[in-house]
């Protein structure tokens, strides 16, 4: 456990943390607010409905990339630093390091999952109050959408460390995980959404209640494929970590 | 002699196609300082690393007090490591970063404070490393190193960076950490750096030892040639070839003699009467037994 506090350290005392929370906060607020004023009177997308409305308590849904991005600048950017020097001095056994860390990133997802999904719902309460809209979404529909972006960003903060470990190059990690989440997986997932419902980013679009059309998982079967990527990630970078030589 | 506390063992390590580590062998005791001296790239650095388990050794192997690293239960408690470059994040302050060195090896966070004054950063704790030159990065990687108060302290070219203050009180601060017992083992590419400070030698030369001896001992043996210049240039070079010796002509008056001392040649020279306008031993510099003892190894002989 004092491996986790030790990265939990680590995370409080540079200003990512901050610079990230801060940035995701300001574009949820952004997109709802955008969404609160302009829905029109274009019937199905009008403010009423439920597809704005789920877009509305959805918005929670992009702390995933927060969270994916978080993780990977945690564990590749130690080699980035050189700190990955002092951290493997510290605690040898690296296996042990890349599992705290996994840990400590999921706890670092969930909070970031937790405050966008505060501001998400807050932005959407308040919205629609002062529009003078009645809620449509059944109150469950709405628990799921903002515990599955919760629950999602928390599973992308241990993806992220399994990406920066198997991929060390910091800039590298980030851009290729950028593009297959926002570039490749989309594409997959509209054309052969039967698969695509496996990947990591349609399981989590599943989890966080912005299906892709057709394809559908139930949230307990979305969430243990994400929870099967984030061990095998995270068990590819711990091989690729302790074979690593540190020069 | 206490027993080494640092001994590595037919060590080997290849990367790639370049051998950086060539089946070296060498222990180091407690109680003093070694200078382990090479030219840059001659393996050192990798040692130093296959030694802290930072690097895997592809053959042989590397111990503290007969452990590998990674088998010590709290290695940075037996263990304090000062290594080359960035080892630092930039926009961590200084005792954050002593702090994680803390968390991370369960060490006293007591200390902080007392290391950060130990080596001149008090100051500067709360600064962000980014701000740091090279010189404090250096005393900030000395005062993490010491923050589990070890019994072995590995320094990999701590003098770069340092201003000639700073060297000094390197040196200073090395000896005492020796004279408290403890090992203390520091890696440079230049002698004279070293010289005021080491106990005993270890010269390495593409990834092979050349040479291990204390201090004094390695200066006795590397004496220099004899140069001597005389009007009879080719009479003494016969001569001294009839002697056994081997001189070497420099040019038409002057000979070097590498196998002979002052005093047999002006022997050699008064019996035969042959005028001499020089005959000079030549003593040679530390930085000169340095390179005489790598010179062979770095033109690929």
């Amino acid at each position: 456990m004092h491996l986790v506090a030790a990265e939990l350290l680590k995370l409080r005392t540079t200003r990512l943390w901050w610079a990230l929370t801060v940035s995701l906060v300001a574009l949820t607020l952004l997109g709802g607010i955008l969404t609160v004023v302009f829905s029109g009177d274009v019937p199905g997308f009008e403010l009423s409905s439920e597809f704005a409305q789920r877009n509305l308590f959805g918005a929670g849904g992009n702390s995933r990339l927060f969270a994916l991005v978080l993780g990977i600048i945690a564990m590749a950017g130690e080699y980035r630093q050189g700190t990955i020097t002092p951290t493997f001095l510290a605690h040898p056994r690296r296996s042990e390091v890349v599992l705290a860390k996994g840990l400590a990133y999921g706890c670092a997802g969930l909070a970031l999952g937790v405050v966008t999904s505060v501001v998400a719902a807050g932005v959407a309460y308040g919205g629609l109050a002062l529009r003078g809209v009645d809620v449509v979404l059944p109150t469950g529909e709405i628990l799921s959408l903002l515990g599955g972006s919760t629950g999602a960003a928390a599973l992308f903060g241990v993806i992220g460390v399994g990406v920066g470990a198997l991929v060390p190059n910091q800039i590298v990690a980030v851009v290729a995980a950028l593009v297959e989440q926002l570039v490749v997986e989309p594409l997959l997932f509209n054309f052969f959404p039967e698969q695509g419902r496996f990947l990591m980013g349609g399981a989590a679009s599943i989890l966080s209640g912005a299906p892709g059309p057709g394809a559908t998982l139930s949230w307990w079967v979305a969430t243990v494929v994400l929870a099967g990527w984030c061990a095998a990630l995270l068990l590819g970078g711990v091989a690729i970590t302790e074979r690593k030589d540190v020069t | 002699m206490p027993s080494p506390s640092i001994s590595i063992e037919a060590l080997r390590k290849q990367f790639g196609s370049t051998l950086a580590v060539d089946d070296l062998s060498f222990a180091v005791r407690p109680g003093s300082v070694t200078g382990f001296l090479g030219p840059n790239g001659a393996g050192k650095t990798t040692t130093l690393r296959v030694l802290l388990g930072l690097v895997k050794p592809s053959a042989g192997r590397a111990t503290i007090d007969g452990q590998v690293y990674r088998e010590l239960e709290h290695p940075t408690r037996k263990v304090g490591a000062v290594l080359e470059g960035a080892n630092f994040h930039p926009g961590r302050t200084a005792a954050n970063h002593l702090r994680v060195v803390a968390a991370a090896g369960r060490l006293d966070r007591g200390r902080i404070d007392e290391m950060l004054s130990l080596v001149g950063l008090t100051e500067f704790g709360g600064k962000r490393v980014q701000g740091y030159s090279l010189g404090m990065k250096q005393r900030l990687g000395i005062a993490a190193a010491l923050l589990g108060d070890p019994e072995v302290l590995i320094l990999d070219e701590p003098a770069n960076g340092l201003d000639p203050e700073g060297i000094r009180w390197l040196r200073g601060f090395l000896r005492a950490l020796a004279r408290e017992g403890r090992t203390v083992l520091v890696s440079s590419h230049v002698l004279t750096e070293m010289s005021q400070t080491v106990d005993d030698v270890i010269v390495i030369g593409r990834g092979r030892l050349i040479a291990h001896a204390p201090l004094d001992q390695l200066v006795g043996e590397a004496t220099g040639a004899v140069r001597v210049r005389t009007p009879d240039g080719d009479r003494l070079e016969t001569l001294l070839k009839g002697h056994g010796k081997s001189p070497q002509r420099v040019s038409a008056d002057v000979l070097l003699v590498a196998d002979a001392s002052s005093e047999e040649i002006g022997v050699i020279c008064a019996a035969e009467r042959i005028v001499l306008y020089e005959l000079v031993s030549e003593v040679l510099s530390l930085e000169e037994v340095f390179f005489k003892l790598t010179a062979s190894t770095e033109l690929g002989a």
